[in-house]
């Protein structure tokens, strides 16, 4: 090995490209600083532009793992079961007394006819007590006879309001339209998505602005509650709680601020680094802009989370500086010098947040991609604006008088709680955190054991148990004869043939099979209504409930099918499953049951069959190429389907991500540091945290979900920064020639000062988010609050306890001088 | 890879479980052919495919078999799954319904275990000549026998040997006809020649649908069975179907030529009405009698132009009901009638007679219970308006009820027993 340049009076003890690199890079932006602050300045520019361009996006499609087996089966029925996607219902419930009042009959026809004229409302498609397609039906002696439930000659008498009641009883409606208490009826209001007038796609959240001024401020009171529930419902409050996240952030950024201004005592010290972090989400937002992404319900939070890590690295620079001016080196010296001690560590730290959370690309979820797009995109944006752009602009504006004095004062002080905390460096002392971190790490193993895939509340998982949305939701579960929670399994065939009594049967028998699957509630599909209808046509006889092997009878009783159930060219007949509830296991019991029965009952025969018509089929039968008219059970659709489909790719990806992850900090941290004991000082504290917040998880009945699963690799990513600071420093005061419990007081008082500082600000910025009214955003603010809190204690309590052990001193000594002979390291 | 092919394709002719089918008239071939080749072939030779099938062949092939071919599920929701028909055989209570559910219970109704049984169409009625021997009869021509009170059944007919005979007798039928117009013809009596001609007509009708069914698959189900003995029996169905057997149930011949029937209407239920006579009810107003255990019939006038659904008979009194709450009370055997007013306009699909009362059931949770001395009527519509299908009396008194949602329990006086009520698991 050739002998190494010396460049500077100080230099770092590590470096991450090469010894002769780094310096360069060092000189060359300290030596033109004024170009290096105009190009920054334009990118600046160039990024706020981009800002511009930033824009909200609200399609579900991101939401859901579009490359899964379940997803792509979907996909190819997307545009045939779209009519129950975009539907909303509104339950007009009387207070007092039932529904078969004049006053009730009329507030509803009002609510109906305000309803007809939001726009947005397939006016056609529209269902309620008061509109002419809710009819009544009944077998007499001379064949059907039926009308509508609320006749021509209705006026609100006690005669008429008893032919209603009559009506409603006939109708078939009790359920469904009318609640099973008579106290409530709904409104079923199906949604053209595209205005047939402009063109414009529906805005969702206007519709869900649009109910709740029309319809539950107007006529929602004492005498009649409304309850509005439905996919567009739920998107347009989402997208409102979304717009929460605004406030959250300023209210982050100005407890950073004053957080900041109490630990610098210098207000550039606190100015800048805001401003340099707030620089980093203008190129984030800007750059992903105008690359073209978009911002959802998940990416929405990407600039606190690059706004948090800016001022963690900002505060280092800025803690780096102020001590080194106290030591009395100029402006220019003072930031140099902070530069030269903290980019390796802060370079390392953010590179392996950025190369950490793009594992989160693992899992094949748009949003989760993006996230671990703009996320990896805003940590390198913060290397820029962090490490260079800050030291730079303090090299100019310097550190107050005040802020130096105060450094100084603190790092002369000496604080009780420092020389507390010192202890654990010492080796008599250092065995208590390590024995209480291996039990909590073998109880947090315990317990984590536990933890659950997907969402284990009942509702919509995306909203709070107690929000507005999910009261509504679970009012209708409890008075209507609905689930909110539906898995769709397609009944494929080819094209005319899904009435074909073989497949009828088939699908009659992997209705009861599903039904009697725990879990399941009722099943309903084409069969349902061929059974009902067979009925029907024979005077309402029971005995005639079943599937009729005559093709004319079969054909006949599904003439009127429902569109729902049945797509336009027969090829394919949903199987709408109702469950009890989301829980992860119900999802797997009815997934496993219907892959069961797909292994009995799917024909396995090449996909050409299926596309046939049907004199090829009959050919094909002729010629003995397939026994039958081939059918095959899909899986799925529904929100159960598309959460069961979640989970999988959640439950495959969540050990390969969390391993690469480990192994992205692994690598980086070795290359750096080219010591084992060293990554294991910085990756151990990690793990345990990693761990218990599984545990924590478990606890809370938090389950893995889209929600949480990248948490588990920011809170590595993040955590894994002050390690790293708290390593670099420590490693330095042992070089200078300190004992291991001297070198740690060291550290704490400087680097460990800020990182405990860090460690508090950023999770009071992130606590914020656990107020937000959407719950994953909540969910995602306890975990990371408590990753914060836990690597910071892991880093100040368990990192020095295992130096102790670990460390060897003296080896580190004689690397150095080897290396660097006795130029000092840097920092 | 050929021989593979080749082999898949044998395994499905082979094992007859799959039908070729194939469109016409809108309607479905219903392999009739691969059926009978698969029963030509001895045992051995179908064990034998069986097992080079099930070695070579499995991926390429569905099990779809027949449901005429596949054994009720075992399942533990039978008794809130739909049920058609229940009765009494000694203390047993025996139900049948959907998906070839037969379920039985020794103690009065509160728990059932079910019976296992070789098909999983729709049963909907069922029938013990004696407290082991029943049979149980519905959709697609289906008819079940068991020995041993309920808990094993055997597949005695079914609807495509239903479709042969029915053809064989249609055939018959129409021979006999012209040769019927032939004799008026030589008669000369124009009014005898146009009844024949109306006579013929109708057989020949009656032959083409026969034809058309037998070609389709199309199957007929049956509505009612009544067994005399533990040899004579009856089974009767849709579009005037009706069956007798005289050696319990090993042969069944068509005798729908012999019941008065001319519009083939549906025949809803057999009953017993004292001694040897027997009455059949069915669709529009259908009501034919017969006084010798079945050999000649007799069309009587009906008191009612609807649909009848069936006939309880309590010493001389008779009830009979149909379409939309209507019953009519007979006290002289039959000869006359009385409609009751019973408040309810709901179908009324079954019933039975205890001691003192008649219950009937029907649609939207109607029953209605009729005082055998006096005038008295009781109508009650039982919470959550699901319709009833069959109803008998427990040895304890009270009544189980069976319908859309299975079973329901009833006291003597016509209270809903709230008690919970079981299945134990299948095997």
């Amino acid at each position: 090995m050739s002998e190494q340049k010396h460049y500077f009076d100080s230099e770092p003890e590590h470096y991450i490209l090469s010894p002769d690199t780094e310096p360069m890079l060092e000189r060359f932006l300290f030596g033109n600083r004024p170009v290096v602050l105009v190009l920054l300045a334009l990118l600046t520019a160039l990024f706020a532009y981009g800002l511009t361009k930033v824009k909200l996006d609200s399609s579900i499609e991101k939401y859901i793992p579009l490359n899964h087996e379940y997803i792509q089966n979907y996909l190819v029925h997307k545009d045939d079961m779209k009519s129950g996607v975009a539907n909303v219902k509104i339950a007009v419930e009387a207070v007092n007394g039932d529904i078969f009042t004049k006053d009730y009959m009329e507030t509803l026809s009002k609510i109906n006819d305000e309803v007809f004229f939001i726009p947005g409302v397939d006016r056609s498609g529209m269902q309620s007590l008061w509109t002419p397609n809710t009819r009544w039906t009944e077998v007499t002696e001379q064949g059907f006879q039926g009308g509508p439930v609320i006749p021509s000659t209705y006026d609100g008498s006690e005669q008429s309001l008893e032919q209603v009641r009559q009506n409603v009883l006939k109708s078939g409606q009790v359920g469904r339209l009318v609640s099973n208490d008579f106290k409530s009826s709904i409104i079923d209001v199906p949604l053209v998505e595209y205005d047939p007038e402009t063109g414009e796609k529906l805005s969702y959240q206007q519709f869900s602005h649009d109910l709740e001024q029309k319809i539950r401020s107007q006529f929602g009171g004492d005498d009649y509650r409304i309850y509005i529930t439905g996919t567009p419902k739920k998107l347009g409050d989402l997208l409102d709680g979304a717009g929460q996240i605004a406030f959250f952030f300023l209210a982050a950024m100005i407890a950073t601020a004053v957080l900041l201004y109490l630990y610098s005592r210098c207000p550039k010290g606190t100015v800048v680094p805001i401003i340099a972090s707030l620089i980093a989400v203008v190129w984030q937002l800007g750059a992903l802009a105008l690359l073209g992404f978009s911002i959802d319900l998940y990416s929405v939070l990407v600039p606190f989370l690059v706004f948090a890590i800016g001022i963690s690295h900002g505060v280092q620079i800025i803690n780096g500086i102020a001590i080194e001016s106290g030591k009395g080196a100029n402006r220019e010296q003072a930031a140099r010098q902070a530069f030269r001690g903290l980019y390796v560590p802060g370079m390392l730290a953010l590179m392996s947040d950025a190369i950490g959370f793009l594992t989160l690309l693992f899992i094949d979820i748009g949003v989760i991609q993006e996230l671990a797009i703009s996320a990896s995109v805003g940590v390198a944006m913060i290397i820029v604006t962090n490490l260079v752009l800050l030291p730079i602009v303090m090299s100019y504006l310097g550190i107050s008088r005040s802020g130096v004095r105060h450094a100084e004062k603190t790092e002369r002080a000496d604080p009780v709680l420092w020389r507390f905390v010192s202890q654990f460096a010492n080796r008599k002392v250092a065995p208590v955190p390590i024995v209480i971190a291996a039990v909590m790490a073998v109880i947090g193993f315990q317990v984590s054991q536990d933890l659950k895939i997907g969402d284990l509340d009942k509702g919509a998982p995306e909203l709070r148990a107690d929000s507005r949305y999910n009261l509504d939701n679970d009012f209708m579960v409890s008075n209507y004869s609905t689930s909110s929670d539906v898995l769709v399994v397609m009944v494929e065939t080819p094209l005319e043939q899904c009435n074909d009594y073989k497949v009828m049967d088939a699908i009659d028998r992997f209705m009861w099979h599903m039904e009697n699957v725990p879990g399941v509630q009722s099943t309903v599909s084409l069969v349902s209504v061929s059974k009902l209808v067979t009925k029907a046509m024979n005077e309402g006889n029971l005995n005639w409930s079943a599937l009729s092997r005559n093709q004319t009878i079969l054909n006949t009783s599904i003439q009127r099918a429902p569109s729902g159930l049945i797509n336009p060219d027969c090829s394919m007949a949903p199987v709408i499953i109702y469950l009890n509830d989301h829980k992860a296991e119900t999802l797997e019991t009815a997934v496993a049951a219907v892959e069961e029965f797909k292994a009995q009952y799917d024909d396995h025969v090449e996909q050409k069959y299926f596309e046939m018509r049907i004199p090829q089929i009959e050919e094909a039968i002729a010629n003995g190429e397939i026994d039958s008219v081939p059918v095959r059970f899909q899986l799925a659709s529904g929100n159960a389907g598309i959460e069961a489909a979640t989970n999988q790719v959640i439950a495959e990806a969540q050990h390969t991500m969390l391993i690469f992850v480990y192994v992205v900090v692994f690598v980086l941290c070795f290359i750096t540091f080219r010591s084992f004991t060293a990554v294991a000082c910085i990756i151990i504290p990690l793990a345990l945290t990693s761990v218990l917040s599984q545990a924590l998880m478990t606890y809370l009945g938090i389950g893995v979900k889209v929600a949480t699963l990248p948490v588990i690799a920011l809170g590595v990513g993040i955590g894994v920064d002050y390690g790293i600071y708290i390593y670099n420093r420590l490693e330095v005061m042992i070089i200078a020639g300190k004992n291991m419990q001297e070198a740690f007081l060291e550290t704490l008082k400087s680097t460990g000062k800020a990182v405990s500082f860090t460690g508090i600000t950023l999770a009071l910025g992130v606590g914020t988010w656990m107020l937000s009214p959407i719950k994953f955003q909540a969910d995602m603010g306890i975990l990371l609050t408590f990753m914060f809190l836990w690597n910071m204690l892991g880093a100040l309590v368990l990192l020095p306890a295992l130096a102790t052990f670990l460390l060897r001193p003296e080896r580190m000594r004689a690397r150095h001088r080897a290396r660097h002979g006795d130029v000092p390291p840097a920092g | 890879m050929f021989s593979d092919l080749v082999q898949r394709d044998r395994c499905g002719r082979y094992l007859g479980g799959r039908h070729h089918g194939g469109r016409h008239h809108g309607g479905r071939h219903h392999g009739g052919k691969s059926r009978s080749a698969a029963k030509s072939r001895s045992w051995s030779q179908l064990m034998i495919s069986l097992a080079i099938c099930l070695l070579l062949a499995p991926l390429a092939q569905a099990t779809w078999q027949d449901p005429l071919n596949t054994p009720a599920m075992p399942t533990q929701l039978a008794h809130k799954e739909l049920l058609l028909d229940v009765v009494r055989a000694d203390q047993r209570l025996v139900a049948v319904g959907a998906h070839g559910h037969v379920i039985y219970s020794d103690d009065n109704g509160r728990s059932w275990q079910q019976g296992q049984v070789p098909v999983k169409v729709t049963l909907t009625a069922v029938h013990f000549s004696s407290g082991k021997y029943g049979w149980a009869v519905g959709h697609d021509g289906v008819i079940l026998h068991t020995d041993d009170g309920g808990a094993n059944w055997i597949k005695q007919f079914e609807g495509f040997r239903a479709n042969d005979a029915i053809v064989a007798a249609a055939r018959e039928l129409k021979t006999k006809r012209e040769a019927a117009l032939a004799q008026a013809e030589a008669s000369g009596d124009d009014v005898a020649i146009e009844e024949a001609e109306i006579q013929l007509e109708n057989a020949t009708f009656a032959l083409e649908d026969a034809l058309y069914d037998q070609e389709t698959g199309s199957t007929k189900p049956f509505l009612d069975v009544w067994f005399y003995d533990a040899r004579r029996g009856f089974a009767v169905g849709a579009y005037g179907m009706a069956f007798y057997t005289a050696d319990g149930g090993q042969t069944w011949s068509d005798i729908s030529a012999r019941i008065p029937n001319p519009g083939r209407m549906h025949l809803n239920a057999i009953v017993p009405v004292g001694g040897m006579a027997l009455t059949v009810v069915g669709e529009a107003g259908t009501l034919v009698r017969s006084d010798d255990l079945g050999a000649n019939w007799r069309a009587m006038l009906a008191p009612y132009e609807g649909s009848l659904f069936g006939l309880v008979s309590k010493d001389d009194q008779q009830w009979l009901f149909g379409l939309r709450g209507h019953v009519f009370h007979s006290t002289d055997a039959g000869i006359s009638w009385r409609e009751l007013s019973t408040g309810s306009e709901q179908t009324l699909l079954g019933g039975v007679s205890s001691a003192d009362r008649t219950v009937l059931v029907g649609n939207g949770g109607s029953v209605v219970m009729l005082a055998h001395r006096g005038e008295k009527i009781r109508s009650i519509i039982i919470e959550g308006r699901k319709a009833y299908a069959g109803v008998a009396q427990t040895s304890e008194g009270g009544f189980v009820l069976v319908g859309e949602n299975g079973v329901k329990r009833l006291s003597a006086s016509g209270e809903l027993l709230d008690t919970s009520i079981s299945m134990a698991a299948g095997e």
